[in-house]
């Protein structure tokens, strides 16, 4: 190592003293950096780590001098390792890798830079590793996920339990009315001389109360609706792109293996694009927890788009999970209808409705312990007029 | 006692729930009066009457929990159905501890409704007699004399004439006139009833009498 700044002190020194000075300046960064540090030779065996380095695996150095990583390491890590070091043998070039790493507490993942050093004719001679331990970092981003989604959850299921006791009032006022009106008249009628004035009166009122109702449930469903519908072009093979990128994070935490299959010359369909990017989200996430108890079978999520016929487009999302039970079949797109622990039961039947509101069309298809497949249809174009459909 | 038909009285801030309530009912030959707010109950319907309140408990200008509690604060003793579009289990619970006679989740059955009205009905009845009943021994107590006052407590819990003319250091004849007396104005027709009405008045034996 050369520290420019100290050259000139350094040349009034003998050589001899200078190497030794420049030799402890770089023991003493070596041994205080956070980091850990190693210097591998072209058979990737150890020559120089530093004290982080000992501590972490709680071994002395001396002892890892001429060793490799198959010797500290689980065989599978290990030829990570080393299959990591022969790119940058082979490259010539430093680059990052992220390596998951046993320690003596545990596995860490870290963001390994690795670069050749380079001899005077310009051969490589060693192979050095500055390691950053980026487990803490990912622990509390991954804690702080689980919160905001527990938050999310939990605001969902207040706002469902403060709209439906709105609107179990809001009907049961009506309700009321049509009943008692109605036993009225069936008492009425029963009368030896029947007051068909009160009755056709009472009558009457059974018929202003349910249309009042009816017009009650219509503003819940607009309001559900939130005003407007949206209608633009929208392309499915993006939105399926920006959802997986938005769940990358579940894919990786729960290994599963995940292929898209999604045709290039996929039309727009016009649409809501924040519905059909949840409908998309649900089919992945319900898809990835149909895994999650897979133990001992692969886990993969397979998605695809597609033409349907001359005017439709076909999204598919498929997985090897647990499927869905026969009894169950017919019920999964029904409100409040879950298997899940702590679901709401809310997801499919979300999706269908929003997907009919494109009209179009969601179904399921499953073999018990052999995996689900979601598909959605959409129209490319409603009786020949581009962007306009009517939401009913 | 006169035997007027009872007047159901319904408070319900939706117009459609009182015209229906009051239709039904009349089917079965009771007269409802229909108010649209606890002001408008307050202000107008006859307390005196025999009655019972059939009380939404979400109203525009109070809670009917609160009506309910200020009656009682002032002293009126109308049994109370609550009908509610929707209701929780603490809020019926309190309804119930406060007094109520029923909590109707809407849309409720005319039976139900009808079920509650007569069970409340005879409540409002055995209490108003029982009102009565209390006032009409008030006043016949209110006319014995002081002496006979102290005779009342001593003869219900038993004691002979002999036992309490030593405790009140009277002669056995005296106390006999008195409690002729006692019995006369009581109007009791036998010590039993005597008994009876004591327990109705809380009259009981002083706790130290004279020896």
């Amino acid at each position: 190592m050369n520290f420019g700044i100290w050259t000139e002190v350094e040349e009034r020194k003998p050589v001899e003293e200078q190497l030794r000075e420049s030799e402890q300046r770089t023991r003493a960064f070596w041994d205080n950096s956070p980091n850990l540090i190693f210097l591998k030779d072209t058979k990737l065996r150890y020559l120089y780590v530093n004290r982080q380095f000992e501590r972490a695996l709680r071994i002395d150095r001396e002892q890892i001098r001429g060793k490799s990583d198959l010797d500290l390491f689980a065989p599978e890590q290990a030829s990570t390792f080393q299959a990591n070091d022969l790119k940058v043998l082979e490259a010539g070039v430093p680059i990052e890798f992220e390596e998951v790493a046993q320690h003596e507490d545990g596995p860490h993942t870290s963001i390994v830079h690795k670069f050749p050093l380079l001899d005077a004719a310009g051969k490589i001679y060693a192979i050095g590793g500055i390691v950053t331990d980026i487990t803490e970092r990912i622990r509390s981003r991954e804690a702080l996920e689980r919160a905001q989604e527990e938050l999310e959850r939990i605001a969902r299921i207040t706002m469902m339990g403060e709209l439906t006791a709105s609107i179990a009032h809001e009907i049961s006022q009506p309700l009321t009315s049509i009943v008692s009106n109605a036993n009225a008249c069936s008492r009425m009628l029963s009368a030896k001389s029947p007051d068909m004035k009160e009755i056709t009166a009472a009558v009457a009122d059974i018929a202003e109360a349910a249309t009042h109702a009816s017009e009650v449930i219509s503003g819940i469903r607009m309001l559900l609706k939130k005003g407007v519908l949206e209608r633009a072009p929208v392309y499915l093979n993006e939105i399926i792109r920006e959802v997986l990128t938005l769940t990358q994070g579940e894919i990786l935490k729960n290994q599963i293996a995940m292929q898209t299959d999604l045709c290039a010359e996929l039309l727009p369909i016009p649409g809501d694009r924040v519905e059909l990017q949840q409908v998309v989200l649900n089919l992945i996430m319900n898809g990835i927890e149909a895994m999650t108890s897979i133990r001992n079978a692969s886990r993969k999520l397979l998605i695809r788009s597609g033409t349907l016929e001359p005017d439709a487009v076909l999204v598919s999302v498929q997985d090897t999970g647990v499927g869905i039970d026969p009894r169950n079949m017919h019920r999964i797109f029904e409100p409040f209808f879950t298997s899940k622990l702590g679901g709401m039961g809310m997801g499919l039947s979300i999706s269908r409705s929003i997907i009919e509101a494109h009209g179009g069309r969601l179904w399921a298809e499953s073999q018990p312990n052999r995996g689900a497949v979601f598909q959605f249809a959409l129209p490319i174009l409603d009786g020949g007029a581009p962007w306009q459909i009517s939401p009913r | 006692m006169a035997d007027k038909p009872p007047l159901i009285f319904v408070v319900d801030d939706e117009p459609r729930i009182r015209t229906a309530v009051q239709r039904l009912l009349r089917t079965v030959g009771m007269e409802a009066q229909t108010f649209a707010s606890s002001q408008e109950f307050l202000r107008m319907a006859p307390l005196d009457a025999p009655s019972c309140l059939v009380l939404d408990v979400r109203l525009r200008d109070a809670n009917g929990l609160d009506l309910q509690r200020r009656l009682s604060e002032s002293g009126v003793d109308i049994p109370i159905i609550f009908i509610t579009g929707h209701g929780d289990i603490p809020m019926s619970v309190r309804a119930m501890k406060a007094g109520a006679v029923e909590f109707l989740t809407k849309p409720f059955s005319d039976q139900e409704l009808l079920d509650a009205i007569q069970c409340a009905i005879e409540r409002d009845r055995v209490g108003r007699q029982r009102r009565s009943e209390l006032s009409v021994l008030r006043q016949q107590y209110s006319a014995l004399t002081p002496r006979e006052r102290e005779v009342f407590p001593l003869v219900v819990s038993g004691l002979l004439n002999k036992q309490i003319a030593a405790n009140l250091g009277t002669s056995e004849k005296t106390i006999k006139i008195h409690r002729s007396q006692v019995m006369q104005k009581m109007k009791a027709d036998s010590f039993a009833d005597l008994v009876r009405k004591a327990e109705k008045l809380q009259v009981s034996s002083s706790p130290s009498p004279k020896s």
